[in-house]
């Protein structure tokens, strides 16, 4: 067990009283803010709005948080990027197995065996609102869709996901909603919407809160 | 304690202002003192006392010489003055000799950095409550990434169920144990908000917690003499004491530590939250941000107005608690 270094007790303590009787305390009053002086502190952050000069220190990725790329379609948000998913998806490219369209892959199916995707249950929306087409189309499946059938790559779902959850995505983009890799100095990387959510079961799963000594390792820090 | 209670009634107690040079070290201050000879012929007794120990340790003939050089540091600690008073050299000896008593206690090598504020950063927070789930990942994150003792199963952060239909702490709970989360509750996370005119600080007859330029109000353990005013003081029982000695199992130890943050505490004296001042000043978010699966907490520069925080603000509803006090907290609560 590392305790610390604990030299003084009782001696230490009448000395330091004495001490402090004789000396005030040394240190000297730390400057308090004024909160209501000129506004509110908020106001005051507004006034004193100007860029600010780079921190002098920079966010940096972790390995297992992936590959950073840059996040287009947002002009009215300072540029940001988000984590790419196409070099850590398991059986990318699509086109090794779907080298045909999607009406050629279902001739190809047998009844008497397992689907292909067996593990993906989609559990994102009633049937008539979405299935599987709704975002990976017919034709290139190394791409996603959207709703007019426009060509979005795998590492940009988020403009899949905007067409339904605008306002979950605007956050996003925002910074309120999502979450921040690497740290709060620059430059800024968020986790994309896949990247948290499954997108065939984008709910969050109950489970047990975190207690101490149960998965450590899995830990983030140091 | 009152809620309505003004700050000002509770800011009365002020210190002293120092005798004499304060750029000079508090022996110096000690020796340099005009006192009647009465009051010096009890500081010299009480001196004697305290330092007989500890002398005699350092120039014990007998001694290993380890057991001198241990000896030496702790003399020295005895002596540090407030951190705030320190020049930077002296703030390295400081880190330095934690590092070598550290290592010479358990063989183990420890990194302890008395780095700085950054400039024109002001450090804010804001919890979603829309989003948090009641994992509770950020709360075993804080208390492993800051060494907190692990025999009272101290912890800065509470995250409170409450029951859907109203927001009232009286009702909620903060040691519950089941799936999250529960049917028809949602959770808030409470911790120091770092108050941008914080109680706390104002009340320390010692002056051992203040607030540094960008925003963390944090504690010099060596002058807390544990006197727990700061604890009454503070709105939203944000302040731990340790009643024992703190311990950490060596393997769980987080080694890259420093003397505001998370470097070991001793038995009486009050810790608190410091925003991960070991990891923020390096860039990195807290690692309750970091631990976070949800990414229902957002930390970023408060001056930047193109940072997350700062969008949120200007985006949200958000709300703090008791902003009544005037106490300005840095933490924004929001929902979606």
């Amino acid at each position: 067990m590392a305790s610390v270094v604990q030299p003084m007790g009782l001696v230490a303590l009448i000395f330091l009283f004495l001490n402090l009787l004789l000396t005030g305390c040394g240190a000297k009053a730390a400057p308090t803010a004024e909160p209501h002086a000129h506004g509110t502190f908020l106001q005051q952050l507004r006034q004193t709005d100007q860029p600010v000069p780079h921190p002098g220190v920079e966010s940096v990725l972790a390995k297992r948080d992936g590959v950073a790329v840059p996040v287009e379609g947002f002009p009215a948000h300072p540029p940001f990027q988000t984590i790419a998913r196409s070099n850590s998806m398991e059986t990318y490219p699509c086109s090794q197995c779907h080298d045909k369209p999607l009406a050629g892959m279902l001739a190809l199916r047998r009844k008497d065996q397992p689907n292909s995707h067996w593990q993906v249950k989609l559990q994102h929306a009633p049937d008539n609102i979405m299935s599987c087409q709704t975002c990976h189309g017919e034709g290139d499946m190394n791409q996603l869709v959207t709703l007019t059938g426009k060509q979005v790559s795998m590492d940009a779902p988020y403009q899949v996901c905007a067409q339904c959850h605008a306002s979950q995505v605007n956050d996003w983009a925002g910074g309120a909603h999502g979450k921040r890799l690497g740290g709060w100095a620059p430059p800024r990387v968020v986790q994309t919407c896949t990247g948290c959510h499954n997108p065939h079961a984008p709910a969050f799963e109950s489970r047990w809160p975190a207690v101490l000594g149960k998965g450590d390792a899995n830990y983030p820090g140091r | 304690m009152r809620v309505n209670q003004s700050i000002d009634d509770l800011v009365q107690i002020q210190p002293a202002p120092p005798p004499g040079d304060a750029s000079r070290n508090p022996v110096e201050q000690l020796l340099g003192l005009q006192v009647d000879r009465r009051t010096a012929v009890a500081m010299a007794g009480t001196a004697l006392a305290a330092g007989a120990g500890l002398l005699n340790a350092a120039f014990n003939p007998f001694g290993t010489a380890e057991s001198k050089e241990k000896a030496k540091l702790e003399w020295a600690e005895f002596f540090q003055g407030n951190f705030r008073l320190m020049s930077s050299d002296e703030k390295q000896d400081t880190v330095r000799r934690l590092e070598r008593l550290y290592e010479m206690e358990s063989g183990k090598s420890i990194r302890v950095s008395a780095d700085g504020p950054r400039e024109r950063v002001l450090y804010g927070y804001a919890f979603n409550v829309s989003r948090c789930e009641g994992y509770m990942d950020c709360v075993r994150a804080c208390v492993q990434e800051n060494n907190q003792d692990r025999s009272s199963n101290m912890a800065y952060i509470r995250i409170h169920e409450h029951e859907k239909g109203e927001i009232n702490f009286e009702h909620a709970s903060d040691d519950f144990y089941h799936q999250v989360p529960a049917a028809g509750h949602f959770y808030i996370g409470t911790q120091c908000y770092h108050c941008q005119n914080p109680p706390c600080t104002k009340v320390c007859p010692t002056q051992a917690t203040w607030m540094e330029p960008d925003g963390i109000v944090v504690v010099d353990y060596n002058w807390c003499i544990g006197c727990r005013y700061c604890m009454a003081a503070c709105p939203y029982d944000a302040r731990r004491f340790n009643w024992s000695d703190p311990s950490v199992p060596e393997e769980e130890l987080n080694p890259n530590q420093h003397y505001l943050g998370n470097r070991m505490r001793k038995k009486g004296v009050v810790e608190k939250c410091t925003f991960c001042i070991q990891r923020s000043r390096n860039g990195k978010s807290p690692a309750c941000v970091e631990a976070c699966p949800t990414g229902a907490r957002i930390f970023g520069n408060l001056l930047d107005p193109d940072s997350e925080i700062r969008w949120v603000l200007a985006n949200k509803k958000v709300f703090r608690l008791k902003e009544d006090l005037g106490t300005e907290p840095k933490l924004w609560y929001f929902m979606d």
